[in-house]
């Protein structure tokens, strides 16, 4: 109703006009037509704009239809984004904070050595030491070293010096699991590394081929207890497959051996105090029984049936203070036959060495920061093997005279001379001249 | 026979102070004192064995690594080897700490 209305009103004044335009009752029948044809064109023209318009509708219609699905998608994906946000959060977090954990450290050397006599002087290749941790949380680690070294004969031999499970048991408990360096004094333990060690090489009688052994493989239990506020008590307590008769008897192998082959279980430690003033003083002891039975050896030598008791006690201080690093440890060893020498097999066997050694790094009395760098060293051992009341070869006396450089913590230049004195007149005394780089890394 | 039983003894041990021992060091506190205590047990404890090594010398993780090995070489008391860890680790200019 309100479109024809409509039309009437848009005709009325259109056909109005026509009339007055074409004039009055002498108008030709072919304008009449005219203007029939015009109406017919004009209505067709309205009827194609309504039509249009109802096209626009139905777009709006859709378009609205549309933007409600891509605010709806909108906000799907605002929601996504936020979730995105949130895992890329706590994974971040995760990467920062892994529960494993690793570092690579480990020490090399290299050298020269003068021999006095009729030795030829020889570049040393020293050793490359590369030691691996890995930790898992805050209460496992792994740790391993191996030491590499090219020998006189050109080959080149590779040891697991340790190789062992540390789990933190308590803050004053660690229980430490495989093969580990004897907890035995301080030396071997925590001073052997050449960018440690003050001097070129380990006193006689310590270290490798020494008294005591050089690493054992068992469980330890150790740990540190604050006592005051001055006082901390150092405790390690192993036990493990210990020492057994090597080819002579006045020989142990006391490297950590992956067998025990007698079932005796070799008990020891070291206990220690450590004051606020950086004195320490530690004490050792170590009690195995080594058995081993009649056979041929490897060599084809007959050994006959041996049954001893191994001993060991040792003390050790240290005086760490500023510019000064002074040092004395002392070990005594022995191995008894059970029951007297006819029921053990073989001659009791005493082993003794000891040394005392003194550093000052200059930096304590100069300004001067390349002469700061210098750090005379000294140092004095002993080391003797009785079998029986026999003393044997390897007894000595030994100076080492030396100045280090130190390029940076960790790295050190040592010169310096070492004279041995060999106690039996049959043996030659020797004078040696050596020079080493380390870095402990 | 022995043998596994001591093995036993030792697995159970470790199992039950492995977890008292990871929520002991969780539930450490921020202790605005524990630098400076970290910077003399760093000068003291470090010092008995080698030269001191300077807190540039490894990243926050490596130190964490190193120091652990540190706590059971030198039998280092744990509460005292974290003192020295958060020493080191706000002194080692590795980055902008947050």
């Amino acid at each position: 109703m309100y479109g024809k209305l409509k039309k009437k009103i848009l005709y009325a004044p259109l056909f109005t006009s026509m009339l007055l335009m074409s004039g009055g009752a002498a108008q030709s029948q072919e304008t009449a037509v005219d203007f029939k044809n015009k109406i017919i064109e004009l209505e067709q023209r309205i009827s194609g704009l309504e039509s249009l318009k109802q096209e626009l509708q139905e777009l709006k219609k859709n378009l609205l239809q549309k933007e409600e699905k891509v605010l709806a998608k909108e906000e799907t994906l605002v929601s996504e984004i936020k979730s995105i946000k949130s895992l890329r959060k706590s994974l971040s977090v995760r990467e920062s904070k892994p529960r494993g954990k690793w570092h690579l450290a480990g020490y090399a050397d290299v050298g020269f050595e003068a021999i006095s006599g009729d030795n030829n002087d020889s570049f040393v290749a020293g050793k490359f030491n590369p030691m691996f941790h890995f930790q898992y949380e805050d209460w496992l680690l792994f740790e391993g070293e191996l030491q590499i070294v090219t020998n006189e004969a050109g080959e080149t031999t590779i040891d697991v010096e340790f190789s062992q499970l540390d789990f933190m048991l308590h803050d004053n408990i660690t229980l430490v699991v495989g093969k580990y360096l004897s907890p035995i004094g301080q030396f071997q333990e925590r001073l052997h590394p050449s960018w440690i060690n003050r001097s070129m090489n380990a006193p006689t009688g310590f270290g490798h081929g020494g008294v005591q052994p050089a690493n054992e493989v068992g469980v330890m239990l150790r740990g540190g207890v604050t006592l005051t506020d001055e006082v901390t008590f150092r405790y390690s307590l192993s036990a493990g497959n210990g020492p057994r008769f090597g080819h002579d008897d006045d020989e142990l192998e006391l490297e950590g051996i992956g067998a025990d082959n007698d079932s005796s279980k070799a008990l020891g430690g070291r206990l220690a105090l450590v004051h606020k003033s950086s004195l320490e003083l530690g004490f050792s002891y170590l009690d195995s029984g080594v058995n081993s039975k009649a056979g041929l050896l490897p060599d084809g030598d007959m050994a006959l049936a041996r049954k001893g008791d191994y001993r060991l006690w040792g003390a050790d201080m240290a005086y760490t203070k500023g510019s000064w690093d002074i040092r004395a440890e002392y070990l005594n060893a022995k191995n008894s036959p059970s029951g007297g020498t006819v029921a053990g097999g073989f001659e009791e066997v005493n082993w003794e060495a000891w040394y005392a050694q003194m550093a000052y790094r200059l930096s304590g009395m100069l300004d001067n920061p390349a002469l700061g760098k210098l750090e005379p060293v000294i140092r004095y051992g002993e080391f003797r093997t009785n079998v029986g009341d026999e003393l044997q070869l390897s007894a000595e006396k030994r100076w080492n005279i030396g100045i280090n450089y130190w390029l940076s913590s960790s790295i050190v230049v040592k010169t310096g001379i070492e004279r041995r004195n060999y106690i039996l007149v049959n043996r030659a005394d020797e004078t040696r001249y050596k020079v080493q780089m380390a870095y402990g890394f | 026979m022995k043998n596994t039983n001591y093995i036993m003894i030792a697995s159970l041990i470790i199992s039950v102070f492995a977890g008292t021992a990871a929520q002991a060091a969780e539930s450490v506190k921020k202790d605005p004192m524990q630098i400076v205590r970290g910077a003399k047990s760093w000068a003291q404890s470090c010092g008995s064995c080698h030269n001191i090594r300077p807190p540039k010398d490894l990243t926050d993780e490596e130190w964490e690594v190193s120091a652990l090995h540190m706590r059971v070489r030198a039998n280092i008391p744990g509460n005292v080897i974290r003192d020295i860890i958060a020493f080191l680790q706000a002194s080692n200019n590795e980055k902008v700490k947050e």
